[in-house]
């Protein structure tokens, strides 16, 4: 009886807390692109026709199990064929199959039809963030888990997720796209297999290391809609989420004016002359948000995957070894030079070399990794509706 | 009855009875013995598997990280999956098969006893290979039981020795399934012909072929990853011109068929049970096996639809999703014959029953979303979350778990002759009906919500159902240490009341093993009976 | 056991051993298998032929879009970058796509592209006759190559398939 108590007072508990969550669904949601909307009618349809027949089956069973039983002394019939019945019965659901197919034909043909896009954007999966590159515009950046949720999702980090907004479903920078545009997106991956879903477009795509996959979308209602990384990438598959904001056009157009001088400040960030302590403060951040989830927030690694930062020959060794080991990657840690902007990435290099329990003392400039990291200018296509 | 009589003249001058002690676990050929240690070897497993489930569930209990690192966490997905299906679900039904197929067919023994006794041992040594890769550096695959390459080349010191394990587990079943072929061709009564087998029988034999054709195919598979990580081969890898999908089509030729190789014994089991219990015979023997073969056909040409959102073709969406829609046909059969079989019966419930009853409602609800499932655009919102999660378990836990208890309950007063406790029984299924459908019916609200699978940790609007689903979870785990205590009491003497040799009322009507005396003698039909019961064809 | 339902058992086994053999050997199979039917499908968006000598005749009725995608693999040392975003072409016209790559390293880098072509089911129909992914690339340290593709595409494509991806991921592949 002790469990019986036990199993009320939670579920009570459970019940009691559902009414303070906001976005609380059952059931599929709806979505905001026409492909969605079809793809929950047809959710719908196939479940009531699962309704349909489970009533049908499921109350023949139970009719059957109520009034054929020995202990209301019936007797029992002694059938146990009939070709009409049996004939019937595969018919009836062969009939049922092909009108779920047609709807079901007709949506997939248009999910798969790519043509007419206006844009095209790159999505790059990565251990555990994404890459987003708006091509032909120059705008390109990484999204990963944003800090608050990161800092709450740590093993016994004292945090109550409750109090994060948004837990797990926060990016540092989300995707922005205008609303009724047909947007193709391209999958690809630097790694292992991720896949990219956002629940309200209605489809999810794999993201696959060396070739690129293709899907497309059209939002009609300005908003935030946020998904998550769906096939298993390893340990932090479930902390790379994503975030899109879907906004008016001549608002979208305002945020790639905006991006693209960004980019600008950046590039004057990395010629300008940074002080140490600048460098240490940026490059702390930028190790909670790139570093830590691998090397642990403290820099003491996790044994026998990933190397202690804190005293690690490498970090309070050789400068130059050190940038270009972060760089170009070696074994499963990726090349950072792909990664990050020179700034940020001058600030790590110089924040774990003088945090974590290291006092090397030496700093790299961000104009010297510029140098190092060679990076071709991304090519602006400038369109002129021909 | 002449024939069990001939059955104890016979055994007077039979050679010989069991050997005595330990060793007679080690060393033995007789299909009852190795039966009986397939199934406590699989219900060990069971309890192994279904720790790593609750510690799962514990971890998923409330949102933030509690108890495990996600690496860890993705550990015991993995080990879960691995341990429940080659440890637990395949073992039971091979530990059935080695003591149901002999005695249902009217034959001495399995046909291959030795290979039957080294089939045993290789699937323990087998997964603890897999058991022992928990305890390696960088841990245990950490990937899924798919294993899918990239990420399962990311593994630590485990990845050979998970390999070897599975290499070894799919010989263990190979050898079994070879055994379980041999006996049912070359060993039948003379008067047993194929369509009057009962269906377990013919559910195996399928189930066999099966094995036969996809465990090559895995071996193949994961021969493959380890020469892709140690011998610079590149199957798999895009670096050297492979391609990871590649092994995704592989593993899922393999991964479809498999699935199938522990539900059809399922299907098989409710077949033998249900009639029982109806006092009447089977609706539709023949078709039965026809629908059977036709599963087993068809689940070799619907794999890819695992695989819908990689970027296959429309071509290749379209005719994966109206293959797929097929199997709905033959299993739709199956579950309307075994409403017809209920139909104007003469039921009583028993625990056998009330399992097999609460088999064909659940698993008709993993039917219905494995539809949902099936329409390719559907999919593509489906496809990696908790709602397919929910849909493999209804199939696997309320089914195939479900089942096996059923046949447990079922036989064990043949095997034993002595009766369980029909109280305790009613209890635990009670508990464990109730249960099943706390822990997986709320994730299906989850994945249509959007809860991705394999997450170690969630956002806070999926808390509730997690909270009640992880409720569900820990009863039903610990409702099955009745279980373990209802066969132990059983077999230490059960209710003190000794069963009849045909156990339950009209049984010897429906299969040949309750003919024999009660509890079953260690050899049985030296001599092939000569009354072969007709009653279901 | 009689002597007879001895060998029956024994044949039985030879014979599904045999079968055994058989999947084993039909999955090895399958990766022969897998490139075949890509390359008459394109599934996998990847195109293996010899090229060289094919001319078709040019189709100034359509024009196709290529558009260059570039990736460089996570522990890969380059930059790597098309020259241009995208070439209009007419079908069965052929074209010079041109790409930049720097390794960033102070060590020697042995790399290989592997192409890619979206819509899946264009890449029959897309022609690599020249391309730097059929070979491995040697990169001194710190060296910068140009490099070119030579393409075509074939004026049987389909006429709904008015912009082709074509996709290179550098890999490090030095060991």
């Amino acid at each position: 009886m002790k469990t019986k108590q036990l199993f009320a007072g939670l579920v009570l508990t459970a019940l009691s807390l559902g009414t303070a969550q906001a976005d609380y669904t059952l059931n599929l949601m709806e979505g905001v692109t026409s492909i969605s909307r079809d793809i929950y009618g047809l959710h719908m349809l196939v479940l009531w026709v699962c309704v349909f027949i489970g009533i049908g089956v499921f109350g023949a069973m139970f009719y059957s199990i109520y009034f054929h039983r020995k202990s209301r002394g019936y007797k029992a019939a002694n059938f146990h064929e009939s070709a009409k019945v049996e004939i019937i019965w595969t018919i009836i659901p062969t009939v049922i199959l092909v009108l779920l197919a047609i709807p079901a034909t007709r949506v997939m043909i248009e999910m798969d039809d790519v043509s007419e896009s206006e844009m095209t954007i790159k999505v790059t999966g990565w251990q555990w963030k994404w890459e987003y590159e708006y091509l032909g515009t120059g705008v390109h950046f990484f999204s990963s888990l944003d800090e608050a949720s990161n800092k709450a999702r740590q093993l016994n980090s004292g945090i109550d997720p409750r109090t994060v907004p948004n837990y797990l479903l926060e990016v540092d920078k989300p995707l922005v796209v205008p609303i009724n545009t047909k947007i193709r997106f391209l999958f690809t991956a630097a790694d292992v297999i991720h896949s990219w879903w956002v629940p309200d477009l209605g489809w999810k795509k794999d993201t696959i290391p060396g070739f690129i996959n293709e899907a497309w979308t059209s939002v009609d209602t300005a908003g935030t809609y946020r998904g998550q990384c769906t096939e298993l990438c390893g340990k932090d598959h479930g902390f790379m989420p994503i975030v899109v904001i879907a906004m008016e056009k001549p608002d979208y157009e305002k945020w790639v004016v905006e991006q693209q001088g960004l980019a600008v400040v950046k590039a004057d960030a990395a010629t300008k002359e940074w002080s140490s302590e600048d460098l240490i403060a940026q490059g702390e951040k930028v190790y909670a948000n790139n570093c830590a989830s691998c090397h642990m927030p403290d820099g003491s690694g996790l044994a026998g995957t990933f190397p202690a930062i804190t005293a690690s020959a490498v970090v309070t060794g050789d400068l130059n070894a050190q940038v270009d080991l972060m760089l170009n990657g070696k074994g499963m840690m990726p090349a950072f030079g792909q990664m990050l902007d020179p700034a940020d990435f001058a600030a790590v290099s110089t924040f774990i070399r003088n945090g974590l329990g290291n006092s090397v003392g030496d700093a790299i400039q961000p104009s010297e990794v510029k140098a190092l990291q060679a990076a071709i200018p991304e090519i602006v296509y400038d369109d002129d509706d021909e | 009855m002449s024939a069990v009589t001939a059955e104890h003249d016979h055994d007077e001058h039979h050679d010989h009875g069991p050997e005595k002690g330990f060793l007679r676990w080690i060393v033995t050929t007789n299909h009852k013995d190795i039966g009986t240690l397939y199934l406590f070897f699989a219900l060990a497993m069971f309890f192994v598997g279904g720790t790593m489930a609750l510690i799962i569930r514990a971890e998923l209990f409330e949102p933030g990280m509690q108890f495990v690192t996600p690496q860890f966490f993705n550990s015991m997905t993995t080990m879960h999956a691995l341990v429940m299906v080659f440890g637990a679900v395949m073992p039971a039904f091979v530990g059935f098969a080695n003591w149901l197929i002999p005695m249902m067919i009217g034959a001495p023994d399995m046909a291959l006893p030795r290979m039957n006794n080294m089939s045993f041992w290789m699937l323990v040594a087998g997964v603890m290979m897999l058991a022992s890769t928990l305890f390696m550096e960088g841990g245990a695959p950490a990937s899924g039981w798919t294993l899918y390459p990239p990420l399962v080349l990311q593994t630590g010191a485990a990845l050979p020795f998970a390999i070897f394990s599975v290499h070894l587990l799919g010989i263990s079943s190979i050898m079994g399934a070879i055994n379980i072929i041999a006996t049912i061709f070359n060993m039948r009564a003379p008067k047993m012909t194929l369509m009057k087998m009962p269906l377990f029988v013919w559910t195996w034999l399928i189930t066999a072929f099966l094995l036969i054709a996809i465990m090559p195919v895995f071996a193949g598979a994961v021969t493959m990853l380890l020469t892709d990580r140690f011998f610079d081969t590149s199957f798999f890898d895009a670096a050297g011109g492979g391609d990871p999908v590649l092994y995704q089509h592989i593993f899922w030729f393999f991964g479809h068929p498999e699935v199938y190789v522990m539900i059809l014994p399922t299907f098989g089991i409710a077949s033998t049970i249900i009639p029982v219990f109806a006092r009447k015979a089977l609706f539709g023997y023949s078709s039965m096996v026809y629908a059977t073969a036709a599963i087993a056909f068809l689940s070799f040409i619907v794999w890819a639809h695992h695989m819908f959102t990689v970027g296959m073709p429309l071509s290749g969406e379209l005719y994966f999703m109206y293959a797929t829609m097929l199997i709905a046909i033959p299993t739709g059969v199956k579950i309307f014959n075994w409403t017809a079989t209920m139909w104007r019966g003469s039921m009583t419930f028993e625990t056998p029953m009330l399992f097999s009853i609460a088999f064909v409602v659940l698993f008709t609800l993993g039917g219905f979303t494995g539809l949902m499932m099936a329409l390719a655009p559907i999919d593509f919102q489906y496809h990696d979350t908790y709602f397919i999660v929910a849909h493999f378990h209804y199939t696997l836990v309320p089914a195939s778990v479900f089942i096996l208890m059923a046949g447990g309950y079922f036989w064990l007063p043949k095997w034993t002759g002595n009766m369980y406790d029909e109280r305790l029984g009613q209890l635990h299924f009670w508990l464990s009906a109730v249960s099943v459908n706390i822990l997986f019916f709320p994730q299906h609200f989850l994945g249509l919500a959007g809860m991705p699978r394999r997450i170690p940790d969630y956002a806070v609007q999926f808390s509730d159902w997690n909270m009640v689903s992880s409720i569900g979870a820990f009863i039903f785990g610990f409702s099955q240490l009745m279980f373990v205590y209802i066969v132990v009491k059983t077999i230490k003497g059960g209710t003190g009341e000794k069963v009849t040799d045909e156990v339950w009322e009209g049984a010897a009507q429906h299969s040949l093993e309750w003919t024999l005396p009660s509890p079953v003698p260690y050899h049985t039909f030296a001599t092939p009976p000569e009354n072969i019961p007709t009653e279901h064809y | 056991m009689s002597t007879d339902l001895e060998r029956k058992n024994k044949k039985t086994v030879r014979i599904l051993l045999v079968l055994v053999f058989l999947m084993f050997l039909f999955a090895a199979a399958l990766i022969p298998l897998y490139d075949i039917l890509c390359e008459i499908t394109g599934i996998n968006g990847k195109t293996k032929k010899d090229f060289s000598s094919l001319t078709y005749e040019v189709d100034l009725d359509r024009v196709v879009t290529l558009e260059f995608v570039t990736t460089v693999s996570a522990q890969t040392g380059l930059a790597f970058k098309a020259d241009q975003y995208e070439i209009k072409l007419h079908p069965g016209e052929k074209v010079t796509a041109r790409y930049t790559a720097k390794n960033r390293t102070n060590k020697r880098l042995i790399a290989k592209a592997n192409p890619s072509f979206t819509p899946g089911i264009t890449a029959g129909y897309v022609k690599n006759i020249e391309c730097f992914c059929f070979s491995n690339q040697i990169f001194e340290p710190g060296e910068t190559k140009h490099l070119e593709v030579q393409l075509m595409v074939s004026p049987d494509l389909a006429i709904g398939f008015k912009r082709i991806s074509f996709g290179l991921t550098f890999f490090d592949i030095t060991h």
